[in-house]
């Protein structure tokens, strides 16, 4: 943690001093916890990457507001976190809103599952990877907060305290919401999939 | 406690947050093969979720982001609430010391009555701001919160 403190400093003095380079070097250390956030709470694809954008250009400048009160990475997460919210709010759409299922994707799936659960599974089993874009397909539908809160906790392996300081929600809050949302996803599995061992 | 009794918050607290988990929950789980399935099911779920690719972006986000940087950030950089209320105690501050240059008869103990008013209207200005401020970090979290 020191040694990832100490990594930040040095890189926003670099910055803050016009070295543009190091900016592109926090990027390249971010991106991918920006990228996630983003991907999960915004579902258009032209909004998104100006989102990316966005987030970045704000981080650099507000850089000198930075107080290394956690991570450069948690507090460049926590921009791209409220940039979403402000967004979805303009569009008036709501954190907790489940996404419209569009279906084909997914039923070819489904009917896939279902058959390797009613017949013989040895001979029909699916394969690890149908199981990943299953799982994936019903992560998207889940409600904006919550896919991102499974994704920064199971996929980016933050801890509470980290995903607390990004989405601004109290570690309380947060574990609740992520129960929640795992039992929803769970339930939609076994609903749209009828698989058991899920 | 058997499963019939167990949640599945429990059994979720248990498998992600064991730390945090009572002794007598972590026996009801595992003495109990219902909350054991239930439990690995939740662990199994997290390895798939684990296992997902990630986005990549089809272009150089850096690159982008470099070209519409002309200069270098500002050394140090205020918030709008910090910035209003430095405007109005400037303001302030600016006309309450012209008008003790004007008045020569100041008594801090009984200022006059523009001074007065004006001491007041700051006063109400600051207080409108950080309102409005607060106001509007109330509204945002209770519209997060409002599913607790």
């Amino acid at each position: 943690m020191k040694e990832a403190y100490s990594e930040d400093r040095h890189l926003v003095a670099a910055v803050l001093k016009g070295d543009t380079r190091a900016f592109a070097t926090i990027i390249s250390n971010t991106k991918g916890l920006v990228i996630q956030i983003v991907y999960k709470m915004i579902d258009n694809a032209w909004d998104r990457e100006d989102m990316i954008q966005e987030i970045y250009l704000k981080a650099y400048h507000k850089l000198s507001s930075f107080r290394f009160h956690s991570k450069l990475s948690t507090w460049i997460g926590s921009i791209a976190y409220n940039t979403c919210v402000n967004h979805l709010e303009k569009k008036r759409i709501d954190l907790f809103a489940m996404v419209d299922p569009e279906g084909k994707e997914s039923l070819e799936l489904a009917e896939k599952w279902g058959y390797a659960n009613a017949t013989d599974e040895a001979d029909h089993y699916l394969s690890k990877k149908e199981r990943i874009q299953i799982v994936e397909r019903e992560i998207a539908l889940l409600p904006p907060l919550f896919k991102t809160l499974i994704t920064l906790f199971h996929k980016e392996e933050l801890r509470y305290a980290e995903i607390s300081k990004i989405t601004g929600l109290p570690e309380g809050t947060l574990k609740s919401y992520l129960y929640r949302a795992r039992k929803q996803l769970r339930d939609n599995l076994l609903k749209n999939y009828r698989k058991d061992d899920l | 406690m058997n499963m019939e009794h167990l949640t599945d918050e429990q059994i979720q607290a248990y498998t992600f947050d064991r730390d945090s988990c009572l002794t007598s929950q972590i026996e009801a789980v595992t003495t109990s093969k219902k909350g054991r399935a239930a439990s690995q099911a939740y662990s199994d779920l997290a390895q798939v979720v684990q296992e997902i690719p990630e986005p990549h972006l089809h272009f150089d986000i850096a690159e982008r982001v470099l070209q519409k940087i002309s200069e270098p950030p500002k050394r140090w950089a205020l918030d709008a609430s910090t910035l209003g209320t430095g405007l109005v105690l400037g303001i302030g501050i600016m006309v309450l010391a012209l008008s003790l240059a004007m008045d020569v008869d100041f008594n801090i103990q009984r200022p006059n009555d523009f001074t007065m008013y004006f001491i007041v209207l700051v006063g109400i200005l600051i207080s409108g701001l950080w309102s409005l401020y607060l106001l509007k970090t109330y509204h945002k979290k209770m519209t997060i919160l409002k599913y607790l």
